[in-house]
C-alpha cells in the first residue's frame, strides 16, 4: 500500500492542494494553476525510473493533460471575445482531462501501468477538480451538447470497452469511464445528485481497489483463488456488487437518484442508454466474481498472505457497502 | 420398542378387530334396516350447500368390514413378504394410508369428500406402484397415475354439474336425476370405467403388476378396482333407464372377453391374475348396467376375498422360486408346496365357480340372472365364453405351476417356511369357502327367482368344464414352428397383448404432443430465442467491443494530434 516516503507525503498534499484551489477559485486563470500544480505533483508518484511501463504512462499522463490544460489557458482569454467557441473548447480539454469519451484515449494506456495506490488516487482525487470545474459551467447554454456528447458516448464506450477485458485495471478504467457519464448527466439536472454520485462512487471504488491491493493480483483469473475462507470472498464480492449497482447494496442509491431526477426531466432516452450500459458493466463485475463464490475446493492455486492492512479495511467496506441505502433517509433529515 | 419392525402384527390386531366389529354392525344395521347419515356443514353458498357426509348402512359396513378383513392379513402377509426390505416402515404406513382411503371412501355419499378418498386412492396407489425404483416401475406408475387421473377429471367437473341439483350427496338424488342430466352420468361412468379399468382405460392394470405382490393383492384386487364398481353401485338408482347402461353393457362385456382371452396367452404369473381381475371386473359392471346392483355387490365382496387369496398364493410361490414370475420355469409345486398349492387351488376354483365355493354363488347367480333378463346376442356369447376362457385360463395356470413336470432349474430349494404368510392365506382360505354362502344367506334373504330352460341351465357348467378340459390338455405341448399360435403370430399378438391397449395408451396418445414440443424448445427455445436474446445479445455487445477495442488500437500522438488540430481549425473558423 502506500510507502509512508517523505516526498510521497509532500507530493500528495500539493496534489489535494492543487485540487482545492482549483475547485475554490473565482477565475480560470487561478484554476488553471490549480490544475497544473495538481498534474505536476501527481507526476512524481507515478513515475519510476526502473521500470519501462510507469515511466511510459506517466509520459502520456503528462502529455495529455498539458495539452488539456494548455487548451483551458487559450480558451479562457477567448471568453470574452467569442463566449460559444471557447466555453465548448473549454468543456471539451476538461472532458479530455477526466478521461471521459470520446476522449478517454489515454486512459487505458495509462492506468495500466500504475500499481494499485496510484489508481485509487488517479480513479478518484484527479477526477474531483475537473468535475468542479464542469459543474460551474453546466449551466451555460454552450456546453449542454458537449455535456451530452460525452455523458452517452461515456455511457456506451464503457460498457462496450469493459466486457473484453482480462486485466482488472483496465475493467476499472471502463467502470470509471461508465460512472463518468452518470456524473455528466446528473450535472445537467442538479448539482446535489452528482455530488452525491461522486462521494458514493469514490468510497466504493476505493473499497474495491483496496481488496485487490491487499491481494496484489492485477488479472481477472488471479483474483479468485487468492483466498481460503469465505469472508473475504464474500466482501469482495459485495463490493463489486455494489459497484456495478446492484440494489440491496449502497451503490444503487446515487443511481436511483439520478434515474428519478432524469425521469422528472423528461431525459427518457439517455436514461434509456445509460441503464442499458449499467446492465452490461454489472455483467462484468459479477463475472470476476463468478469463480469465487460458485467453485468450493479448499485447494486453491494462489496463496497469497493478506497484507496487515485488509483486516482493518474489510468492516469499512461492508459498513459502505450495505448501508448505503439508508443514505436518502438522512437526506431526509437534513 | 421399533414400531417399524412390528408394524404388521399391530395393524393385525387393529384391522381384525375393526374388520370383525364392522361386519358385525353390518349384521345390526341389516336386521333393523337401519342406516345412519352424519353430516356436517362445511359453508352454503346461496342454494347449495358443501357438507361432509358420512354414511352407515349395511353396504358401507359389510364393504368395510371386508376391506379391513383383508387388508389386516395382507399387512400380516407382508410382514414376512417385505421383510428384507430397508424401506419396509414406509411400505407399511403407506399401505395403511391407502386402507384410510378406502375407508373414506366407502362411508362418504357426499360427491366432494368421495373425491378426498378417491384422489388419496390414486396417489397411495402411484406411490406403492413405484416402490420398487427401477424404470419399469416408474413407467407403470406413469401410466396408473394417469389413467387414473382422467376418471379424477370426470369427479371434479361432475362435482360442477351437481350445482344444478343444490347439493353433493348424490345418494340422496337418485330419484331426481332421470330425465336431462345425461352428461353427470356419462362423467361418472368414466370416472368408474377409468378407476376399473373398463376398455378404453385398461391398459394400467396389467402394467401395475410391477408393484409388490402385497401391493397387487390389497390394492389391485380388492379395493382400488373396486372403488369404480363402489361408486356406480351408490349411483345405480341414478343410472337406471338411462342409455348409459347399454353402453357400460357392451363395454364391460367386451373387457370381459379381452381379458379372458389374453390371459390364456399370458405367461407372467402375475400378469395372468390381473388380466382375471379384469375379467370379473368386467362381469362386475355388466351385472350392474343390466340393473341389478346388489348382485355387483356380492360379486364384489366374493371377488376381493378369494383373488387376494389367489394373489398371497402367487407371491408365496413367487418368493420360493427365486423371484421369477415366468410360468415356464415353474411345475411340480404340488409336491413341494402343499400348504401353497390347497389355498391356491381353492383360490382357482372359486374363481372358476365350482359348486359351492365362494364364486359359485356369486357368478353363477349372476350368469343366470342375465341370461334370464333381456340382453343382445353379443353381450349373451360375450357372457358364454368369457366363462369359459375363465376356467381355461386358470386350469392352464394349474397346469404349468402346479402339476407339470418340473421346468425349474436343476438345482433348487424350494420350500414354503414362511408361517407369516401361511396364516394370512389360509385366514383368507376360510372367507374363499365360507364366504358366499354366509354373504348369500345374509345378503339375499328372499332369493332371486330363476326360471330358464335346461339348455341354459346347464350351458354355464358345460362352458366350464369344456374350458376346463381344453385348458389342461391344450397346453401339455412342446413349442415348435408347427404351433399354430407361431404361425399366425400377428392374431396371437393381437389378442396377447390386450388388443394393443397398452401401445395405444403410452406411445401413440402423447406422440404429437412430444414432438411438438420437441420441435418448439429446439426451434424456438434453444434458436431463435436465444438469436434474439441471450446469445444474439451478447454478439452484439462483443461486436460492438471488438470494434472499439481495434478502434483504440492507435498511438497516443494520432490522437493528441487530431484533438489539436481541429481545435485549431474551429478556432479559425470562429476568429
Amino acid at each position: 500500500m502506500i510507502s509512508f516516503s517523505p516526498h510521497k507525503i509532500i507530493f500528495l498534499l500539493s496534489l489535494l492542494s492543487g485540487s482545492f484551489l482549483a475547485v475554490s477559485s473565482s477565475s480560470w486563470f487561478s484554476a488553471w494553476i490549480g490544475l497544473e500544480l495538481n498534474l505536476m505533483s501527481f507526476i512524481p508518484l507515478i513515475s519510476s525510473s526502473e521500470n519501462q511501463l510507469p515511466s511510459e504512462a506517466s509520459l502520456k499522463y503528462f502529455l495529455v493533460q498539458a495539452l488539456g490544460s494548455a487548451i483551458i489557458i487559450l480558451s479562457s482569454t477567448l471568453t470574452f471575445f467569442i463566449p460559444m467557441v471557447s466555453l465548448s473548447f473549454i468543456s471539451l480539454a476538461l472532458l479530455l482531462k477526466l478521461g471521459a469519451a470520446p476522449l478517454h484515449f489515454w486512459f487505458p494506456q495509462v492506468m495500466e501501468g500504475l500499481n494499485w495506490t496510484q489508481i485509487i488516487i488517479l480513479m478518484t482525487i484527479q477526477k474531483l477538480a475537473p468535475m468542479f470545474l464542469i459543474s460551474y459551467l453546466s449551466s451555460e447554454y454552450y456546453t449542454h451538447s458537449i455535456l451530452f456528447l460525452g455523458g452517452i458516448s461515456s455511457a456506451i464506450i464503457g460498457a462496450l470497452g469493459g466486457i473484453n477485458q482480462t486485466s482488472l485495471r483496465k475493467i476499472l478504467t471502463y467502470s470509471s469511464i461508465n460512472h463518468l457519464s452518470w456524473m455528466l448527466f446528473a450535472m445537467l439536472i442538479n448539482e446535489t445528485s452528482w455530488v452525491i454520485y461522486f462521494l458514493m462512487y469514490t468510497l466504493i471504488s476505493a473499497s474495491v481497489v483496496s481488496h485487490f491491493a491487499s491481494t496484489q493480483t492485477y488479472f481477472f483469473p488471479h483474483s479468485i483463488n487468492a483466498n481460503y475462507s469465505p469472508l473475504p470472498k464474500i466482501i469482495s464480492s459485495m463490493n463489486l456488487y455494489s459497484l456495478g449497482g446492484l440494489p440491496p447494496f449502497s451503490g444503487f442509491t446515487p443511481k436511483w437518484i439520478i434515474t428519478q431526477e432524469m425521469i422528472q426531466s423528461s431525459f427518457y432516452l439517455p436514461l434509456f442508454i445509460l441503464l442499458l450500459s449499467s446492465l452490461v458493466t454489472l455483467y462484468f463485475y459479477i463475472r470476476i466474481t463468478l469463480s469465487s463464490i460458485s467453485i468450493s475446493s479448499t485447494q486453491m492455486k494462489w496463496n497469497t498472505p493478506l497484507k496487515p492492512l485488509k483486516i482493518l479495511s474489510s468492516p469499512l467496506c461492508t459498513s459502505i457497502n450495505l448501508f448505503g441505502l439508508l443514505i436518502p433517509s438522512i437526506l431526509l433529515v437534513i | 420398542m421399533m414400531w417399524g419392525a412390528y408394524s404388521h402384527l399391530v395393524s393385525l390386531v387393529f384391522l381384525l378387530f375393526s374388520a370383525l366389529g364392522f361386519i358385525l354392525f353390518s349384521l345390526v344395521s341389516m336386521s333393523l334396516s337401519s342406516s345412519y347419515v352424519i353430516e356436517w356443514e362445511l359453508f352454503s353458498l346461496n342454494s347449495s350447500s358443501v357438507v361432509v357426509t358420512l354414511i352407515y348402512d349395511w353396504v358401507s359396513f359389510l364393504f368395510l368390514g371386508v376391506v379391513l378383513f383383508i387388508s389386516s392379513t395382507v399387512m400380516y402377509y407382508s410382514g414376512d413378504y417385505m421383510s428384507g426390505d430397508k424401506s419396509y416402515s414406509r411400505f407399511m404406513y403407506l399401505v395403511f394410508g391407502f386402507v384410510l382411503s378406502m375407508g373414506a371412501l366407502i362411508i362418504s355419499p357426499n360427491l366432494i369428500s368421495i373425491l378426498l378418498g378417491w384422489d388419496g386412492l390414486g396417489l397411495i396407489s402411484y406411490v406403492l406402484v413405484i416402490y420398487y425404483q427401477n424404470e419399469k416401475s416408474a413407467n407403470a406408475g406413469m401410466l396408473t397415475v394417469l389413467s387414473n387421473r382422467i376418471g379424477d377429471v370426470g369427479i371434479l367437473l361432475s362435482i360442477s354439474l351437481f350445482f344444478m341439483l343444490g347439493g353433493w350427496n348424490f345418494i340422496f338424488y337418485e330419484s331426481y336425476l332421470s330425465g336431462n342430466f345425461l352428461l353427470l352420468k356419462i362423467l361418472v361412468c368414466v370416472a368408474a370405467m377409468t378407476k376399473s379399468a373398463q376398455i378404453p382405460f385398461s391398459a394400467w392394470l396389467p402394467a401395475a403388476m410391477a408393484a409388490p405382490i402385497p401391493v397387487s393383492a390389497l390394492v389391485h384386487s380388492s379395493t382400488l378396482v373396486t372403488a369404480g364398481v363402489y361408486i356406480l353401485i351408490r349411483f345405480s338408482g341414478a343410472l337406471s333407464g338411462s342409455c348409459v347402461q347399454s353402453v357400460l353393457l357392451i363395454v364391460s362385456c367386451l373387457t370381459m372377453f379381452m381379458a379372458g382371452l389374453g390371459a390364456n396367452f399370458e405367461f407372467d404369473l402375475k400378469k395372468i391374475i390381473a388380466l382375471s381381475t379384469l375379467s370379473q371386473l368386467g362381469v362386475m359392471v355388466s351385472i350392474l348396467s343390466l340393473g341389478f346392483a346388489d348382485l355387483a355387490f356380492f360379486h364384489l365382496l366374493t371377488h376381493a376375498l378369494f383373488k387376494a387369496l389367489l394373489f398371497m398364493c402367487a407371491g408365496m410361490v413367487i418368493h420360493s422360486v427365486k423371484e421369477c414370475q415366468d410360468i415356464c420355469n415353474m411345475g411340480s409345486l404340488v409336491t413341494c408346496m402343499p400348504l401353497t398349492s390347497v389355498c391356491m387351488n381353492l383360490a382357482n376354483l372359486a374363481l372358476c365357480g365350482m359348486p359351492f365355493l365362494a364364486g359359485f354363488y356369486s357368478k353363477d347367480l349372476i350368469l343366470e340372472v342375465a341370461f334370464m333378463s333381456e340382453v343382445n346376442i353379443f353381450s349373451f356369447f360375450l357372457y358364454v365364453l368369457s366363462t369359459g376362457l375363465t376356467v381355461c385360463y386358470t386350469f392352464r395356470l394349474i397346469y404349468y405351476s402346479m402339476s407339470s413336470l418340473s421346468n425349474m432349474s436343476s438345482v433348487m430349494i424350494v420350500s414354503e417356511n414362511h408361517s407369516k404368510m401361511l396364516k394370512g392365506m389360509m385366514t383368507l382360505s376360510v372367507g374363499a369357502v365360507t364366504s358366499g354362502c354366509v354373504l348369500a344367506w345374509v345378503v339375499f334373504p328372499e332369493f332371486y327367482m330363476i326360471c330358464l330352460s335346461v339348455p341354459l341351465k346347464i350351458l354355464a357348467l358345460l362352458v366350464s368344464s369344456l374350458g376346463a378340459l381344453l385348458g389342461y390338455i391344450v397346453n401339455m405341448v412342446g413349442s415348435s414352428t408347427s404351433l399354430k399360435t407361431v404361425k399366425f403370430y400377428s392374431y396371437t399378438m393381437f389378442v396377447s397383448s390386450m388388443w394393443f391397449m397398452p401401445i395405444l395408451s403410452t406411445f401413440s396418445a402423447p406422440r404429437w404432443s412430444l414432438s411438438s414440443a420437441e420441435s418448439f424448445f429446439k426451434i424456438g427455445d434453444k434458436g431463435w430465442s436465444e438469436y434474439f436474446g441471450g446469445e444474439g445479445g451478447f454478439g452484439e455487445v462483443m461486436k460492438g467491443s471488438i470494434y472499439l477495442q481495434l478502434s483504440q488500437d492507435n498511438m497516443i500522438m494520432v490522437y493528441m494530434k487530431g484533438f489539436f488540430i481541429w481545435i485549431i481549425v474551429v478556432f479559425f473558423i470562429f476568429i
